[in-house]
């Protein structure tokens, strides 16, 4: 028999009996929601879990903090081997100024604005981008800006406003940018930072002591994101060795002896990973270097999933339990069938039908109604999917939501749909395989009996 | 001594062949050490009373049974010996079947029924069409191809049959029965296209019958009494007979006739 025939003749032997065969879809098309359904809950409880952390932080992120350990010093032999791990795309030290006397930003005629610049930020260069940092305005700092005479900086997109301006008394000395209300334009600065040449002054801490001054070039300002730092909002952000330099000549002008024993490395590092997957093993890595005090959304990330993933097996285990009872009847039903068409089979042998056809119309018919309760089923469970989220979503609607965060209650993605009618169909073919047993045995000489 | 000289070598060969059935603890002797040799291109009728034996004789030699003894060869191949496998594919390349309930697909029409032989060959579904459309043809079917059994006589019902027995032109076609349900009329006309259809292609024809009427039409009929062959005899088939047929059919139309008050 060509496949096209045995297609035929199990198609028209499940619509010679329709309502048996639509009753037993019926069954496998329950089974298949029932499985299908809690699997996207559960897919979109991890979407949503994921969508929360992301909003805390980013998730391929790991921050080492080595304050206080004096056995290892996370210096830049060590940032070298942290770079070396597999599955880590950037990593870079961080580095605050550290200057005992008063640090102020100047701007304007005769430095008539100033800001206290307690928040400035060294970090290389090329991680910037690669961490995350967008700018706003201007362009992004890069490894070429390093070194230059004016030194180069990025600002946050706040740090222009947090300057006061010294003919003016409070509170008009600042630019209200806070009191503007949503969606209105922001006031002007009192300079517009890209187009400004700064003085970065460092104060000596003893009464004596010569303050030391450098030109800064503000190349851009980046996008304020709280997520990826203060620094992006009120600071401003040079890269480490700029950093380092400017911090060496204040100690050599104030002779500040470095205190041999201290720690030499950095407090503080960020490592950036490939992907989410990679943040455990980098993680591992970095510990067995030595550097046990790191921060990751990685554990948290774990329990949620693991917690999304308990919530699935359980409402799958419910589907599966349903998926048995379908398959009982595909099972009943085509034992009927095999009964029924006794005769049918014999003359079938008779006629000279072989029994490797016979059984795979009984299996392919049992196929047929897995396969076609699973596509049903899983029309029906986009359908119910997508009602979930309508109604999910007037429910949201009502109470307070974060702008453009929609959750959604049930995520159906294509490899889910596909794992449903695959599983419907094997449960049939499951189904079917005793039945279909059952009629190759059926003898010839059924076809003479008369009944 | 044969009426037709056929060629001395035997297509069915029937050795010692014997069938036992068990019931309980009783033994039933169906048939008791048969031996017989059917030549190519016969026409063979076994007869006997009820419960002789005839039925039994003929599902062994289209292999349906195993036999409890002996062995039947068809082509010089023991089918007695084949897999349920190879009976099928052999059923389905060398044998026919005519049964006596027609046993035709009841959600099928006539052309379907007589594509299926073809269709458990693989035969192409237009190849198959245009062969059971000239089987049904042959029959005096062209104008019945889309009914379904339940829409047709039984006597149209079993020349659908026998355009399916005779579609994949088989070696061999055995029929039980094949008018036990027809009356005489149909009967003579079932008989005489299925003589017809095998001498056109040479094919060898066993029928099974209690009626000698119908044995009539054979060139050779064999007489089986409680699983034992007692009589083998030649005979001059009713079909090469025009004259004797056209008195039988006549005797038998009148005879209805008086039956009808
Ligand atoms: N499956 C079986 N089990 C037990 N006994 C059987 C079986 N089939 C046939 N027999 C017995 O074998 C004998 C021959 O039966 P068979 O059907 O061959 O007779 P028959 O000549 O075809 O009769 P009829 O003309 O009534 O069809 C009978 O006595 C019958 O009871
Ligand atoms: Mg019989």
């Amino acid at each position: 028999m060509k496949i096209s025939d045995l297609l035929g003749t199990c198609l028209r032997n499940l619509t010679r009996r329709k309502l048996r065969t639509i009753l037993t879809v019926i069954g496998v098309v329950v089974g298949t929601c029932f499985i299908v359904l809690p699997i996207s809950l559960g897919i979109a409880i991890s979407v949503n879990n994921q969508k929360m952390l992301e909003q805390w932080g980013d998730l391929t992120l790991i921050e080492i903090n080595n304050y206080g350990n004096t056995e290892t010093p996370l210096d830049d032999a060590a940032i070298d081997s942290i770079r070396a791990i597999p599955g880590v795309e950037v990593v870079t030290p961080i580095m605050q100024m550290q200057v005992q006397g008063e640090v102020k930003m100047f701007a304007g005629r005769k430095n008539r604005y100033q800001w206290y610049a307690w928040n400035v930020v060294g970090m290389s260069a090329e991680a910037l981008e690669k961490l995350g940092y967008t700018t706003s305005e201007g362009r992004m700092l890069t490894p070429d800006d390093v070194g230059s005479k004016k030194i180069r900086v990025m600002f946050g997109d706040r740090t222009a406003y947090d300057f006061e301006d010294t003919k003016k008394r409070w509170p008009n000395n600042m630019v209200d940018y806070w009191s503007v209300g949503e969606g209105e334009e922001l006031p002007d600065p009192f300079f517009d930072p890209l187009e400004t040449e700064l003085t970065y002054q460092l104060s000596p801490a003893r009464e004596n002591g010569k303050p030391v001054t450098f030109q800064l070039e503000v190349v851009g300002i980046f996008k304020g994101d709280y997520r990826r730092g203060y620094e992006t909002v009120y600071g401003a952000v040079m890269d480490i060795e700029d950093l380092k330099r400017i911090q060496q000549e204040y100690e050599k002008a104030n002779n500040i002896k470095k205190d041999k024993t201290a720690n030499k490395g950095y407090e503080t590092a960020k490592v950036k990973c490939v992907s989410m997957d990679h943040v455990a093993e980098v993680e591992e890595a970095i510990h067995a270097l030595g550097f046990v005090n790191t921060y990751s959304m990685e554990q948290e990330r774990q329990n949620m999933q693991e917690s999304a993933r308990q919530i699935q097996l359980i409402l799958g285990f419910i589907g599966g339990v349903v998926m048995i009872a379908s398959a009982v009847s595909i099972m009943n039903t085509m034992y009927t069938a095999v009964i029924e068409r006794t005769k049918e089979i014999g003359i079938m042998k008779v006629l000279g039908c072989e029994l490797f056809h016979i059984r795979a119309i009984f299996l392919i018919e049992a196929g047929l109604i897995g396969f076609i309760g699973g596509v049903v089923g899983d029309v029906i469970s986009f359908v119910g999917s997508y009602i979930l989220n309508l109604v999910g979503s007037t429910i949201q609607d009502g109470g307070a939501m974060v702008e453009g965060y929609t959750t959604q209650m049930s995520i159906i993605p294509p490899w889910l749909a596909v794992t449903g009618i695959a599983f419907a169909t094997l449960v049939g073919l499951v189904s079917g395989v005793y039945p279909a047993h059952r009629a190759v045995q059926v003898s010839a000489l059924e076809a003479i009996r008369t009944e | 001594m044969d009426i037709r000289t056929p060629p001395r070598e035997a297509i069915i060969s029937v050795q010692n062949l014997s069938k036992i059935y068990k019931v309980g603890s009783e033994r039933v002797v169906a048939l008791d050490n048969i031996n017989l040799d059917i030549y190519t291109g016969q026409v063979l009728c076994i007869v006997g009373t009820s419960g002789s034996g005839k039925s039994t004789l003929l599902n062994q030699l289209a292999g349906l049974e195993k036999p409890t003894h002996g062995r039947v060869l068809i082509g010089g191949r023991n089918i007695s010996a084949f897999t349920e496998d190879q009976l099928a594919k052999f059923r389905q390349r060398y044998i026919g079947f005519v049964f006596q309930s027609y046993n035709l697909m009841p959600a099928m029409t006539a052309l379907e029924n007589v594509q299926l032989p073809l269709m458990f060959r693989g035969v192409p579904k237009r190849a198959r069409i245009k062969a059971a459309k000239k089987a049904l043809k042959e029959v005096g079917l062209a104008d019945r191809m889309h009914h379904k059994p339940s829409q047709m006589s039984g006597g149209q019902q079993q020349r659908v049959g026998i355009a399916r027995a005779f579609v994949a032109t088989p070696k061999i076609v055995f029929a039980d029965e094949p008018t036990g349900n027809l009356d005489t009329r149909t009967t003579i006309e079932v008989m005489r296209m299925m003589v017809r259809l095998s001498r056109e292609n040479n094919q060898t024809l066993v029928i099974v019958t209690h009626d000698q009427e119908i044995a009539a039409y054979a060139d050779r009929i064999v007489t089986i009494r409680d699983g034992v062959l007692i009589e083998d005899k030649p005979n001059q088939s009713l079909a090469d007979r025009p004259e004797d047929e056209q008195a039988l059919l006549e005797q038998a139309l009148s005879s209805e006739h008086k039956a009808e008050p």
